[in-house]
């Protein structure tokens, strides 16, 4: 059984964005996803190491590598960040 | 021994005095807080004679160890009209520790017109005349300093702001490389100063030994421990050199806590245009420095030498919470337009933070449009010239939203507020309502909580458990400002139970002492008490700890207001 996948918008931040040579931070990337495939699938697809990816944004909310992904979230990646 | 050394500027003579019994386990926050609440009338006038200007090194400041370089500036804030700790990186702060100072009060205030300079060295206290230095900007007296007094002495420097004695401005610090890019910014201080007629304050410790240590093994050990533990976290280890304070502005955008036009919004459009990512890929292609340190010692590296389009140095110290005051808050999304700003405030002395909201009021009042870099850079230079909108804005958001009737000024305590949304953030907006130093964000930085996940994060959005985390970051802030520590050593401090024990050994090795963590804890809590008590003094009250009315407005991403009772508000801080 085939099922349908859903659009969600990625975007890469500060030292990521060297495994995505091309990459366009003001469109970020469009990836399909199987609805329920978790956030750890994204980052295996986009072939980051995991241990670099510590912040993760889903609408803006921070979760973590298993949560959910339904569709047409906007996902932001971040390795580990501060300042102030 | 170190000794308090006190100017009085009213006769143009010096003191040295023996450290009370008092105020021997006192350093930087907790001294400064100590000497304006004992010696201060809260009630002065901040540019009266009564007022004081308090410089002290922090507890370990001085010492070989990692971070330790960093001062306390406070005083009555001219600002705020509450109490004030003003913290800055530079040069000062480690040669006052080594010469043997304690601390530097600046107390009286001259009847004539000229303006002074403060030579400390290890030969003596002079003071000189300095009317050829009135109306400088810090560059150009930095500049001026070094090629009198040598490259490399320590100097803080009021610009054209402090002279005009303008609650905006600040005191500023020549860096390692002798530019004034660091900044004891917020709360008017440099109007203090030039209440003082004190143009500059130079330190030479060219004569001065090390600081003595009571048990140089144990600190050797500790501070070995503590320089691993800061490299081996990945925020002070590698994101913050890597790009600088701004690389939050993607995160805090992101989280839809990044405050946009004036407080309208969260997220801005073209965030990444003001990003840290942007920043650095600019400072390559010109042949600036991505990494620098604010202070001798610093293994942290957050700052940064921008330049401009024909690779000629413009500013440097270009930090996230400049960027965003000058680039979202103003919709201005030009970084270079956005570092001619940052590059006036550090030469006028001017608050960037506070220029900021400014420029946002005055945006608001529709006296230049928004998003209008040109614009606001010809506002700003006005405040070095006898222009009325340069008096006007060189004070502030609160005075710029009087002068003009608008009622949207972001401020607590008449303090312009930081870059994160209340709504969003709503741990930081418990401590802009409540920290007595009015709208601060460094007071209790719940952000590197909630938005950026450290200690096990927690939640910006929800109302619950920010109450304690806002009380809880600001009795360790002041314990940490009392250090000479860089705050941003919180990040492993909050990660790594090991390292707030480190702290305390090297505490303990250097002045043969057996505190314990909760000692350094106990002694945040007394700099709050003393704080707080000054303010109440001072005429503060519950209805001072308010955020204005309009963070009651619905917050776009996340749907969010600011949701808190006055109850819960007045819980943060209760007991102090």
């Amino acid at each position: 059984m085939v099922t349908a996948t859903m659009p969600i918008q990625v975007f890469l931040n500060a030292s990521l964005r060297r495994f995505a040579p091309d990459y366009n931070p003001y469109q970020g990337l469009a990836l399909e996803v199987q609805p329920g495939a978790p956030v750890s699938r994204v980052i295996s697809l986009l072939n980051l190491p995991p241990e670099e990816v510590t912040l993760i944004m889903v609408n803006g909310v921070r979760q973590g590598p298993d949560f959910p992904l339904q569709g047409d979230e906007r996902l932001g990646l971040f390795p580990p960040i501060g300042g102030g | 021994m170190s000794r308090i050394l006190r100017l009085n500027m009213t006769d143009k003579t010096f003191a040295w005095q023996e450290v009370p019994a008092g105020w021997a386990g006192l350093g930087g926050r907790a001294l400064t807080s100590r000497i304006i609440r004992e010696e201060v009338p809260p009630t002065c006038h901040p540019l009266s004679a009564s007022n004081k200007l308090v410089v002290a090194p922090g507890l370990l400041t001085g010492a070989p160890a990692a971070n330790v370089g960093r001062i306390s500036v406070g005083g009555k804030s001219p600002l705020t009209g509450g109490i004030k700790e003003s913290n800055s990186g530079g040069l000062v702060s480690i040669k006052l520790a080594r010469l043997g100072v304690k601390a530097v009060v600046v107390e009286g205030k001259p009847e004539g017109e000229d303006w002074s300079l403060i030579k400390i060295s290890g030969e003596g206290v002079e003071f000189l005349p300095a009317d050829d230095y009135a109306g400088l900007g810090n560059y150009d007296t930095t500049e001026r300093l070094w090629e009198r007094f040598g490259k490399g002495v320590g100097v803080m420097s009021i610009g054209q702001a402090g002279e005009k004695r303008l609650t905006g401005a600040s005191i500023q610090f020549a860096d390692p490389a002798g530019r004034p890019g660091r900044a004891a910014g917020r709360g008017g201080l440099g109007a203090l100063m030039g209440s003082k007629r004190l143009k500059a304050l130079v330190v030479d410790d060219r004569s001065a030994s090390a600081v003595p240590l009571n048990n140089p093994e144990k600190f050797k050990e500790a501070s070995r421990k503590w320089a691993k533990y800061l490299l081996e976290h990945p925020v002070s280890g590698q994101a913050l050199p890597a790009f600088g304070t701004a690389v939050l502005i993607n995160i805090v955008n992101e989280a839809g806590a990044l405050p946009v036009q004036n407080f309208r919004g969260g997220r801005f459009e073209f965030a990444e245009d003001i990003s840290g990512e942007r920043m650095v890929e600019l400072i390559k292609a010109r042949g600036g420095k991505t990494k620098e340190g604010c202070h001798p010692g610093c293994v942290i590296q957050c700052s940064q030498t921008y330049h401009d389009k024909d690779g000629k140095y413009l500013t440097s110290g270009f930090e996230y919470e400049t960027i965003w005051a000058l680039g979202a808050n103003t919709l201005i999304r030009n970084l270079d337009e956005i570092a001619v700003i940052d590059r006036l405030c550090d030469d006028f002395g001017l608050d960037t933070i506070e220029m900021g909201c400014t420029l946002g009021v005055l945006m608001e009042g529709g006296v230049i449009p928004w998003g209008d870099g040109p614009a606001a850079i010809e506002m700003v230079k006005q405040v070095a010239t006898d222009d009325a909108w340069g008096r006007i804005i060189g004070n502030g958001s609160v005075f710029t939203g009087q002068a003009l009737g608008v009622d949207r000024v972001p401020a607590v305590k008449g303090q312009g507020l930081p870059a994160y949304d209340p709504r969003a953030e709503k741990g930081v907006g418990l401590t802009y309502a409540t920290s007595p130093m009015g709208g601060d964000h460094t007071a209790g930085y719940c952000v590197a909580v909630n938005i950026v996940g450290s200690a096990g994060g927690g939640n910006p959005l929800k109302k619950e458990g920010n109450i304690d985390l806002s009380r809880n970051l600001q009795v360790a802030t002041a314990a940490i400002d009392s250090t000479g520590l860089c705050l941003f050593v919180a990040f492993p401090v909050l990660d790594n139970p090991d390292a707030l024990q480190c702290i305390v050994d090297m505490i303990n090795a250097r002045y043969g002492l057996s505190l314990t963590g909760d000692d350094v804890t106990a002694l945040g809590g007394k700099v709050l008490s003393d704080e707080l008590s000054f303010n109440r003094e001072a005429g503060f009250t519950k209805a001072h700890d308010r955020l204005p009315d309009f963070f009651k407005e619905n917050l776009k991403p996340h749907d969010v207001t600011w949701d808190f009772s006055d109850a819960e508000v007045d819980q943060v801080l209760e007991g102090f």
